[in-house]
């Protein structure tokens, strides 16, 4: 898992191929280590998952919680079919917001501050 | 060309009020899902792929349409929020969207189209974003590529005649509409669309597998599923749509009516200006919905689950040897419990199954100011009371977290069909506070999931937490 800061200050994080129970500590780490330095808008890339379990998606309902309690958001991008149908069996797809691309899920967060 | 359909929850959802088993874009109209209409008008427009946007997805859609090759088209899937705007959708769905013109269906309504006509004639290539057309319950757009707005849409266009025009929208926001739509199809538009069936006469579809008895009247404009019977006397029509797997018992007259799927209608009935579902009847004109508990009038015909006996003998076993070990020790701090004056029990009532059967369970209330209460909770000793309902069949040993009966859990059932509650739950197998989001997505995750080998790991799981 790696992460970089964009220009306007959205983070996205690239996640591992599984994103599992054995991912979710280093994955709340690095969350925890992002609130602190109170970049709060994040892209969780997912276009390199191929398996998603339930610890890994309360992982990012987890991160959404904390993440919005500092008025900062979550979304996802580039979900493969696999990982889309676990987002629709647990619905989470009614928690977070997902997007196709990459770019577009970082300039949402431009349109959110101009509409703010 | 590219589809994009959109279908929101909040100028759907009435429909759940009565047919609350399917989602609102399936719903049939005239036999054929309401979805199934807006697919083939985005063939005929010339469209090769669809993109199906819902703000609650529905595996059965996904299941009815597949990828789309029936439909000669690439169909996929996905989500959008409530408040989302179309213009929000189309940056969540960008790398679908991009570089193509678009037709962007966004609402609630039906389509009247004509299977005869190409309608990608009437887009033209130097067409700008336009609405093309619309009713109160939503509209149909066309949509330029954003990338390069002046280059043509590439479509391969039949010539326009003056005959040719955009078809026109019927708002969907009530029964009403829903059965006068219906009744439009079935008297002067079945040659319009495919529908499931075949033509006998004019004005008369029928589907396979159907049985007529000789003294049936069926007097036309009729539609008739697959897998009917129309028992002795029966008058079906004018103006009836009769679904999939419907049997009308002796007698029975239905007019200007529609009977969905998997319905029994029993002997001497008159069906006028009604839907009926299993065993609901709703009346558009009086706005009544009635629920029929004598299961000779109406009722539902419900497929059989298929049996494990494997399972079920594991399970009950399982029960019983957990409700044997617990035995001892729950006598032995129940009384101490019972002598510290530290024994409170509540009588709540549980839902047992996702079709909302209720059964009553005594909750022990945990305290871990003691050292036998917090023994008690150590060994799951609150457990002990469920043994007996897993013995008897009515709680699975491992399964998703009771859920108590109160208004928003019976929302919560309403599209939450794998619940198959346990004496010991998922949430607790992983940990979780019960009652939260994280909880409620391990509870649908592992039901979805389930299977006989991952419950018996997640209970070996759960009882050495």
């Amino acid at each position: 898992m790696n992460f970089h800061t964009e220009d306007n200050g959205v983070t996205i994080i690239k996640m591992p191929e599984r994103f599992d129970s054995s991912m979710t500590e280093n994955f709340k780490e690095t969350i925890k280590s992002l609130c602190d330095q109170e970049l709060i808008n994040i892209v969780i890339d997912m276009s390199g998952v191929a398996y998603i379990d339930s610890s890994g998606l309360g992982a990012v309902v987890g991160a959404l919680r904390r993440i919005r309690e500092k008025n900062g958001d979550v979304k996802t991008a580039c979900l493969h079919k696999q990982v889309q149908s676990v987002f629709q069996i647990t619905r989470c797809y009614r928690l977070i917001e997902i997007y196709d691309d990459v770019q577009a899920a970082v300039s949402s967060f431009d349109t959110a501050r101009e509409k703010g | 060309m590219k589809a994009l359909i959109v279908i929101r929850e909040t100028s759907s959802a009435w429909l759940r009020t009565f047919f609350s088993n399917d989602h609102p874009a399936m719903i049939r109209i005239c036999n054929k899902p309401m979805l199934e209409y807006w697919v083939d008008f985005s063939v005929l427009a010339g469209c090769t792929s669809l993109r199906i946007i819902l703000e609650e997805p529905d595996s059965r859609i996904e299941d009815y349409f597949e990828n789309g090759e029936l439909w000669g088209m690439d169909i996929s899937y996905g989500y959008t929020m409530p408040d989302d705007s179309l213009e929000v959708i189309l940056k969540k769905n960008s790398a679908y969207t991009a570089s193509a013109s678009l037709l962007a269906m966004d609402g609630f309504f039906f389509i009247h189209y004509r299977q005869d006509q190409k309608y990608n004639a009437l887009i033209q290539p130097d067409d700008v974003s336009q609405t093309l057309a619309r009713c109160e319950s939503g509209s149909i757009q066309y949509i330029c590529p954003q990338t390069d707005s002046k280059s043509p849409p590439a479509m391969d266009k039949p010539p326009v005649t003056d005959k040719m025009k955009f078809p026109s929208l019927s708002p969907l926001k009530d029964f009403d509409h829903l059965l006068e739509i219906s009744m439009r199809v079935l008297s002067t538009e079945q040659p319009h669309y495919v529908l499931p069936g075949y033509g006998t006469e004019r004005n008369v579809t029928i589907g396979s597998n159907v049985e007529i008895n000789r003294t049936t009247q069926v007097i036309p404009p009729v539609i008739l599923g697959s897998n009917v019977r129309l028992l002795n006397q029966t008058v079906i029509g004018p103006h009836a749509v009769i679904g999939n797997n419907v049997i009308v018992d002796t007698g029975t007259s239905i007019e200007k009516s529609v009977i969905m799927d998997n319905s029994y209608l029993g002997k001497g009935l008159r069906v006028h200006e009604k839907f009926v579902d299993g065993n609901m009847i709703f009346s558009p004109r009086l706005k009544e919905k009635l629920v029929v508990k004598d299961g000779f009038v109406l009722s539902s015909i419900k497929a059989s689950l298929p049996f494990s006996p494997v399972r079920t003998v594991f399970n009950a076993a399982g029960g019983l040897v957990l409700g044997v070990l617990q035995f001892i020790p729950f006598i032995i701090l129940f009384s101490i419990r019972k002598l510290q004056n530290d024994w409170h029990v509540q009588h709540k009532s549980f839902f047992i199954d996702s079709r909302g059967k209720k059964k009553t369970f005594p909750v022990i209330k945990k305290n871990k100011n003691t050292v036998a209460g917090r023994l008690f909770t150590f060994l799951s000793l609150d457990k002990f009371p469920l043994f007996g309902a897993v013995v008897l069949g009515r709680l699975k040993l491992m399964g998703n977290l009771l859920l108590e009966s109160t208004p928003a859990n019976d929302r919560r059932l309403s599209d939450f069909k794998e619940y198959l509650p346990g004496a010991y739950s998922y949430s607790e197998g992983e940990g979780l506070t019960p009652e939260t989001p994280e909880s409620d997505i391990a509870e649908r995750f592992h039901a979805a999931n389930r299977s006989f080998f991952r419950d018996i790991c997640m209970l070996a799981k759960t009882i050495t937490r």
